[in-house]
């Protein structure tokens, strides 16, 4: 049996000024799996990620997740942007939270404001969604009152709100005092779990190989080796990826 | 010689200070920066606007407001005005001659109190669905407010100041209720004493407002 692929990307390029961050990367993802992206930093991998979500809007290449198709050789107006944004949510490194909202609220403004829909449906999905990510008692608190491993949490939730077709995450942990990443993976991992559909970059390669159904290596803008996390992390065939591999479990 | 204060004026001033102080100052000062503030959140956004006459007309405007006296700005909406056709009384002049000069300031802090919120606010908004004007409405101006509040404030109790310049365009607030007293009794000292004593009450509570409202919003931080 083949599935659909819910995200398809091919020959994607992304310049900023002369400097061309991705040189052609092509990948599907399939509905219900979690794709981990790793490489070294400045290799692109965030740059694809805010490409999916069209906050870098992509030089050339195409991008279909789910019904919506943009190609970007040619010109990609700000409707065809939103229509992309709207399918994917988006877990940042810091994590953006809005500081003068609460908890609940900053879940809620996206899907009560932006997409119009009714407040106490909103709200009560919010008030599960925080169930989901193990953050139920802080309902009402202040984003400054909370643990940075809570406001990622948080984060996850806001981006769930939109009920999008895959989630986002840009290196959600990168930014947290070490005694605070599990929770938020343990997090991620629910999902993941739950079914939902992930797209993470991350350094935490234990991580990546638990959960991930298909790793990327990216390096210089390309994509070096792809795979399943068994055959990426466990048995490169690309000298670059094993070189990386050696470096960042510790291999000094 | 007798003491420079005269304690039975001072007695029988108090409450005509006060009337002009809350029937002229007051109403003029409030007034004025109600239509101020609104009018310097345009003038904010047109400076950082991307649509480049709206940021001249903007950045033109600024200059002209603080680059010239206010009183000569009153006056040629009092005086000169009327050379052109225009006429307006003396409370519709003050208030379009304090608006006007009050929405340059406010319109620089406010602009910079805009810009002081992360970019990255705009992303994560942008992300969860919001509109460019929803995401300004909603989460930066929100944001913005608690950074503009020390400027404003400042602006504002220039501004309660700056209102005795009325007098001079005939608006009845303090400073020219006291001038009407001084003029027969010879008594200056204890009038203008007196009103700057009102001035010193208002502005200090003014002030002490400010930091209140600044511990209230500060304890909204944004990162």
């Amino acid at each position: 049996m083949t599935t659909q692929p819910l995200v398809s990307v091919s020959a994607l390029t992304k310049k900023f000024g002369k400097n061309e961050v991705l040189k052609g990367i092509d990948f599907t993802i399939e509905p219900g799996t979690v794709t981990a992206i790793i490489g070294p930093s400045g290799s692109g991998k965030t740059t694809i990620l805010r490409s999916l979500n069209a906050l870098d809007v992509a030089t050339t290449g195409q991008i279909t997740i789910g019904d919506v198709t943009l190609d970007f050789s040619q010109k990609v107006g700000r409707r065809d942007i939103t229509a992309l944004r709207a399918k994917s949510g988006m877990v940042f490194q810091a994590h953006g939270l809005f500081g003068h909202l609460d908890v609940l609220q900053n879940i809620t403004v996206g899907p009560i404001v932006g997409q119009k829909r009714n407040r106490k449906e909103v709200e009560a999905e919010a008030i599960e969604l925080l169930n989901l990510v193990g953050l139920s008692d802080k309902v009402r608190a202040r984003i400054h009152e909370l643990s940075g491993g809570q406001q990622q949490r948080v984060g996850i939730a806001r981006a769930l709100a939109l009920k999008p077709d895959l989630l986002l995450l840009d290196e959600p942990t990168s930014a947290l005092d070490p005694e605070l990443v599990g929770e938020v993976l343990r997090a991620i991992r629910n999902l993941a779990d739950a079914g939902w559909t992930l797209v993470i970059v991350t350094h935490e390669m234990q991580f990546a190989k638990q959960v991930a159904d298909q790793v990327l290596f990216i390096d210089h803008g390309l994509i070096v080796e792809r795979g399943t996390a068994a055959e990426v992390l466990e048995s490169p065939k690309h000298p670059r990826t094993r070189e990386f591999l050696a470096r960042i479990l510790g291999d000094f | 010689m007798g003491s420079p204060l005269s304690w039975s004026l001072i007695h029988d001033s108090l409450l005509p200070l006060l009337e002009a102080l809350l029937t002229g100052t007051i109403p003029l000062t409030l007034i004025a920066f109600t239509l101020g503030l609104a009018l310097a959140i345009f003038l904010a956004l047109a400076r950082i606007s991307k649509i480049w006459p709206l940021r001249w007309i903007a950045a033109i405007y600024i200059s002209i407001f603080r680059g010239t006296p206010l009183l000569v700005q009153l006056f040629i909406i009092f005086y000169g005005l009327p050379a052109i056709g225009i006429l307006f009384d003396p409370w519709t002049s003050a208030i379009i001659g304090f608006s006007l000069n009050v929405a340059a300031y406010a319109a620089e802090s406010i602009r910079g109190a805009i810009l002081s919120v992360p970019k990255a606010q705009w992303e994560a908004a942008s992300t969860v669905g919001l509109s460019h004007t929803q995401t300004l409405v909603r989460i930066i101006l929100p944001q913005a407010a608690r950074v503009a509040i020390p400027p404003l404030s400042n602006t504002l109790i220039s501004l309660v100041k700056d209102t005795s310049l009325a007098s001079t365009v005939l608006v009845t607030e303090i400073f020219r209720k006291a001038q009407e007293i001084a003029a027969p009794t010879f008594e200056f000292f204890t009038l203008y004493g007196l009103a700057a004593v009102y001035y010193w009450v208002v502005s200090q509570t003014l002030t002490i407002l400010q930091q209140l409202l600044e511990k209230k919003l500060s304890k909204q931080v944004a990162r």
